[in-house]
């Protein structure tokens, strides 16, 4: 059983036009969702380099979330195609070198699906939680 | 059926070859020439037929990947009919390059070499000065599919373990062949609707004998390959092993460099946004208890595999470029190796199979990025 006092620290870096709107319905709609993500508010999930993610995991951060628009329902048509071709290869590298991969979640979640964004932050949370601490964080020889 | 024409050794090629600039079919051809110090075989354009002097496209050493020569030579518009001439490593460059918009085959013609492997440029200096024989004499040692390298030195890492001796003839306008050929002979091969095929006189020659000697030694290189990436993979699953191979690293971004794949004119490593203040990095080193220094060392390894290896082609330059005898190149094979296999995609086989960064498809990875849909 993972350490009672770990309070995970995420990242999650959520699309203007469907997930940060669902994260903000949640808010609205008072769904509960435990307070361990950090936002970080992107105009599309296109817009993720995987620096982001490997500067978060090497700094800091337990766990890092994405959020976007569904496929077919990206704003600028493609953005989340794109996503989901970086996020398979970063996914594949980081276990190539046994770096948890499941660190990194990508999820499709739309502006009207509120309560969904706070069952996936709470599905992560407790999933990180179970986890552990990253150790990548720790890396002082990176 | 392709075309085929056989000539005698490197004097036989270079006849060929002041065929076309004396005809006009081009007007510079780029090939590896004998320097000025006659130590080293360096890649020259040349623009004179007698320049074509002490010129040999079959060396075994590659200084400078001839992607990156390609990109300077065809990006802009010369308004000359050019040919370069390459190893197969350095076409499959070119071919990914094409496809990035960083190379333009417009007024260019490509012409293919057979490749047994290629040595370190030290080793190929020391080898050019005091064992001239072997150069002489590569071709007939090398026809018939042994694949040792000269006694005392070892071909690159890379080269031992690479499945494309020989390139396709659906990428070049030609090949120059020694694979399957009798004593020093070269054959000169060329589609039947290629663009230089009728500057070749066709001799009908059977080309079985060449595929098979080519598909030994495929096998044999792909098995070694195998084994390479089995133990190396077997070493290296931790963050531990990924510390312990980039230890000596000084960001010196000399892989990068080489690498003819990275053609970013400014690495966003080299940019403003990894120009971090002071007080980040005495942040970082306070939180952790200690940060070695470069920042980011490890970063920028993990970036560039992220941003290249499925496109990467193999050439191993990277591990040559190391001032520090990294082995990049293994790192970054068997990274390209897993990334393209999921990706369904090999690295400079095809113009028209688009570069796995430039497309998606509506339906695909979803295990693998582990969404919901």
């Amino acid at each position: 059983m993972a350490d009672e006092k770990f309070e995970p620290r995420i990242i999650a870096f959520l699309c203007h036009w469907c997930t940060y709107t669902g994260a903000d319905l949640a808010g609205t709609t008072r769904q509960q969702y435990p307070p361990n993500i950090r936002v970080v508010h992107l105009m599309c999930s296109g817009g993720i380099d995987v620096v982001y993610v490997l500067k978060s995991l090497l700094e800091g951060a337990d766990g890092v979330l994405i959020g976007g628009c569904h496929p077919g329902d990206c704003h600028y048509q493609s953005g989340n195609f794109k996503a989901r071709r970086r996020i398979a290869i970063l996914k594949n590298i980081l276990r190539q070198f046994g770096l948890e991969e499941d660190r990194v979640w990508l999820r499709w979640i739309s502006a009207s699906e509120g309560k969904m964004f706070a069952d996936t932050v709470t599905e992560f949370t407790n999933h990180i939680k179970n986890k552990g601490p990253a150790k990548l964080k720790l890396a002082w020889d990176a | 059926m392709p075309v085929t024409n056989k000539v005698k050794g490197i004097e036989g090629v270079k006849e060929y070859l002041k065929k076309l600039l004396e005809e006009g079919i081009v007007d510079e051809i780029l090939i590896p020439k004998l320097n000025s110090a006659k130590d080293n075989y360096i890649q020259t354009l040349v623009s004179s037929a007698e320049m074509l002097d002490g010129t040999n496209p079959f060396v075994p050493v590659i200084l400078v990947q001839t992607g990156r020569i390609a990109k300077n030579l065809t990006f802009t518009k010369s308004g000359k009919k050019l040919l370069i001439i390459a190893k197969p490593c350095e076409i499959k460059a070119i071919v990914e390059l094409t496809k990035f918009k960083q190379v333009n085959l417009d007024d260019c013609f490509l012409m293919a070499v057979d490749c047994i492997g290629t040595y370190e440029v030290n080793d190929f200096q020391e080898i050019l000065l005091n064992n001239e024989d072997y150069i002489n004499n590569f071709i007939s040692k090398y026809n018939s599919g042994d694949t040792k390298s000269v006694e005392g030195y070892s071909f690159r890492k890379t080269c031992t373990m690479c499945d494309v001796p020989a390139t396709s003839l659906n990428l070049v306008d030609a090949v120059l062949g020694y694979f399957g050929s009798e004593n020093n002979e070269v054959m000169i091969i060329a589609k039947d609707d290629s663009k230089l095929k009728d500057s070749i006189e066709n001799q009908n020659i059977d080309l079985s004998k060449r595929e098979g000697i080519i598909n030994k030694i495929k096998d044999e290189k792909s098995r070694q390959k195998k084994d390479i990436l089995e133990s190396f993979r077997k070493e290296t699953s931790s963050l531990e092993s990924l510390q312990k191979i980039f230890s000596k690293c000084i960001r010196c971004h000399n892989c990068m460099v080489a690498c003819p794949i990275c053609y970013c004119k400014e690495c966003v490593f080299r940019s403003p946004t990894f120009d971090h203040s002071a007080d980040m990095i005495t942040g970082w080193a306070e939180r952790k208890g200690a940060l070695r220094m470069l920042e980011n060392t490890l970063m920028f390894h993990l970036t560039r595999l992220n941003h290249m290896s499925s496109s990467c082609i193999a050439c191993g330059l990277c591990s040559s470029a190391c001032p520090n005898n990294i082995d990049v190149s293994t790192v970054f094979i068997s990274v390209a190796d897993n990334v393209q296999k999921m990706l369904e995609y090999k690295a400079g086989e095809s113009f028209d199979e688009p570069a796995p960064v430039t497309t998606f498809r509506e339906n695909e990875l979803v295990a693998e990025a582990g969404t919901n849909e």
